[in-house]
């Protein structure tokens, strides 16, 4: 058994060393965003702030990243989350992950800080320090231009460095968004980290890895989500879908539909600008959209972008869209919090409450208001803060569309009131991937659970929630999980009885899913058309990681996040949304249309194996094996 | 007269992005795309998203949904994402 490879680099005095991963650390964590705050936890004393030099940041990678299965070439950081002071975990493609394990190391662990600014280059398992003075001030493009074509890079743009709260970290055109990974590495001085190597990643039974990666590659193709419809149209795919059930966030969360969807959709983009598709290293997928900004062929937005950028904020002109996505990106925001920000300082502004110079339905100044945000000039730096303590400071609570202090993805839960419980509880905040995701289930998917209804939701979005973590564990995007409804029923489509019905018996199964999460040791199996992301990681560790074993894995992951939380002073709370959602019908004929997070959570808690107020037990935690 | 719009795979079976038709029914519409065009683009038809100005017709009445002049129909795409 081969256990990880992990360096620790204290960035105060430049000493790197080894850090030995245990083997019992490797059985129980595995690698990527499971190991990552098990580390997290063990290396942090409470209380720290996310920008001070006692912060630690693991960046690390999961066994299946470069090993060619499909999808596999995430990393992922783990850090004090910059918004929530809660757990952040941020995964990203690009080519640094799998650089920095053919450089020799399946994970580095950052420490202390740097008093002016800092490269750090992996090279053919050699760490060193250099000295970036020269990059800092960059964006995202330029600085990554400076460093040669074949390495993997990872670095922040100028936001990171003015520690804008939501600032990302950029590899080559794909970023780990969420949760301040930008602002954390700025807070240590580091510009960029970079790694090459040309060390074959470690498979443990590689003939046979390579026999179902092939067959793994043929079904991704073959299914009709992950052959053809996130080939063809992206996520952006889903604007129209979200906005014809109504759940399409419009005019900062006060609508769920919008008349300027369609403009900003997939299908819109597909149709006008989109030069090809693309996609990450060793993905089948390629969901990524090229398109044309400003004379350059440039990455596309996502779903959220198009989203939040157009209706959320009542703009239907997809160049601005695009334009603003490549803007945040080079600059290095996330662009779901920045522009939930605007939308935000936008109806403060409707309100009366603040002026930040930006209304619904106007956007010529968007990129004004976005470079000052970044460059914290004025009253835009409350902006570069993020709506929960622009609120703090405002008003407008109620309306500052955040859960945890990290604003949400672009899916009206009062639409999808599953999804509006995986937002409340999720462990980095307002994120759809982290909350279980059941949107895809409720509102914009081909399988439709009753939307407004609260039955079962608590149990599906345990059981997504713990598979989801799994998949990212182990190193794949979680878009390789979409296989998961069978390809049968799209063929059906939404319409067809039989995906209704299914629908309909789905909303009943929760007991099932209960029984079915307290059975997992008994799931003794691996199947292609569920997770092969399980078997595929069984073969590469040589792991027990049977279907059962796998989502146990992401369990253990769930609660060791929430644990990191409650260390950290979240307690249940936090587990809340804002008013405008649990509170004000979306449509104020129809009363069912709020989440009633009241009757989900106790629910959510019961099945979790937590205390009713949502602190895993320590029966739960032995259950699992995991130490406090 | 209703504008029935139609979407990628369905447009290119179609030849159409759009055209007006008269139907009572969403079900009026689901028979004039089977009669005027390829079985093929039935079969594409039926498993895709129904909208009608702009809602699913899964939040009305299904097929039996009524149209009245002037509304516009669409198929779209069943799409993935996160
Ligand atoms: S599905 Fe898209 S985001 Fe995920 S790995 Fe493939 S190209 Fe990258």
């Amino acid at each position: 058994m081969r256990l990880p490879v992990y360096a620790m680099l204290d960035l105060t005095t430049g000493k790197v060393s080894r850090y030995p991963i245990t083997k019992k650390y490797f059985k129980t964590y595995v690698g990527g965003k499971a190991l990552g705050c098990r580390l997290l936890l063990d290396l942090t004393k409470p209380g720290i702030d996310p920008l001070a030099p006692e912060a630690v940041i693991i960046i690390n990678t999961g066994p299946l990243n470069g090993t060619g299965a499909p999808s596999s070439s995430r990393y992922n950081m783990t850090f004090k989350n910059v918004l929530t002071g809660g757990i952040a975990s941020s995964n990203c493609g690009g080519q640094f992950g799998v650089m920095m394990k053919k450089a020799g190391y399946d994970g580095i662990i950052i420490t202390g800080a740097s008093e002016t600014p800092v490269t750090i280059e992996i090279i053919d398992g050699e760490i060193t320090l250099k000295d970036a003075s020269h990059l800092w001030g960059l964006d995202t493009e330029e600085a990554q231009e400076k460093f040669p074509h074949h390495y993997g890079k990872m670095v922040i743009g100028p936001a990171g460095e003015n520690l804008v709260r939501y600032a990302l970290a950029a590899s080559g055109e794909r970023v780990s968004g969420r949760c301040g990974t930008g602002a954390a590495l700025g807070a240590k001085k580091i510009k960029a980290i970079v790694a090459y190597g040309t060390k074959e990643p470690h498979v443990h039974s590689r003939k046979k890895f390579d026999k179902f990666v092939s067959k793994w590659v043929s079904f991704v193709k073959g299914h009709p989500m992950t052959g053809e419809s996130l080939p063809r149209y992206g996520s952006a795919g889903l604007v129209n879908k979200a906005n014809a059930t109504h759940a399409l966030p419009t005019h900062n969360f006060k609508y769920g539909q919008s008349e300027h969807a369609d403009a900003v959709s997939g299908e819109t983009m597909a149709e006008t600008a989109l030069l090809r598709n693309s996609g990450c290293v060793s993905c089948p997928i390629r969901c990524e959209r090229r398109v044309k900004v400003a004379g350059r062929d440039v990455k596309g937005p996502e779903y959220e972008t198009a989203g939040f950028f157009g209706p959320n904020i009542d703009c239907g002109d997809l160049e601005t869209v695009l334009k603003m996505n490549y803007l945040c990106d080079v600059l290095g925001v996330d662009t779901i919090s920045f522009a939930s920000t605007v939308a935000f300082a936008m109806e403060l502004k409707e309100k009366g409450l603040a002026d930040f110079g930006v209304e619904f339905g106007k956007t010529a100044n968007l990129e004004e208001v976005l470079r000052k945000t970044v460059a914290r000039e004025g009253i835009w730096s409350d902006m570069a803060e993020g709506t929960k303590r622009m609120a703090e400071k405002y008003g407008g609570k109620e309306f500052a569309i955040n859960a945890k202090g990290l604003e949400l993805a672009s899916y009206e839960p009062r639409r999808s009131v599953g999804m509006g419980l995986g937002y409340a509880v999720s462990n980095r905040g307002g994120c759809h991937l982290n909350g279980g995701y059941l949107a895809l289930m409720e509102s914009v998917g081909v399988l439709l659970m009753d939307a407004q209804s609260p039955e079962s939701k608590a149990q599906f979005t345990v059981f997504l929630q713990d598979a989801l973590e799994a998949v990212s564990t182990v190193g794949c995007c979680l878009f390789s999980a979409q296989t998961f409804v069978p390809g049968i029923i799209y063929k059906l489509g939404p319409t067809h009885f039989i995906t209704r019905l299914v629908g309909k018996i789905m909303i009943h199964a929760g007991p099932a899913i209960t029984l079915m999460l307290k059975a997992l040791p008994a799931l003794r199996f691996n199947a292609l058309i569920l997770l092969p992301q399980a078997e595929a990681a069984r073969l590469a560790t040589g792991l027990p990681l049977f279907m059962g074993n796998f989502v146990k894995l992401g369990e253990i992951s769930y609660n060791l996040e929430r644990m990191y939380n409650i260390r950290e002073g979240l307690t249940s709370a936090d587990d809340a949304l804002p008013d405008r959602l649990t509170k004000t019908p979306q449509d104020e004929k129809n009363p069912k249309t709020v989440v009633p997070l009241d009757k989900m959570i106790p629910k959510y808690y019961k099945v979790r194996g937590w205390n009713t107020e949502g602190v895993p037990t320590d029966k739960k935690l032995k259950s699992l094996g995991v130490i406090k | 007269m209703i504008t029935v719009k139609y979407r990628g795979v369905l447009a290119e079976l179609t030849g159409k992005l759009q055209e007006q038709i008269d139907a009572a029914t969403v079900n009026d519409v689901m028979k004039y795309v089977k009669k005027t065009y390829s079985a093929a683009a039935y079969k594409e038809a039926k498993k895709l998203l129904i909208v009608i100005n702009g809602d699913s017709i899964l939040l009305h009445k299904g097929f039996k949904t009524p149209t009245s002049d002037g509304d516009t129909v669409s198929f779209l795409p069943v799409c993935g994402g996160g």
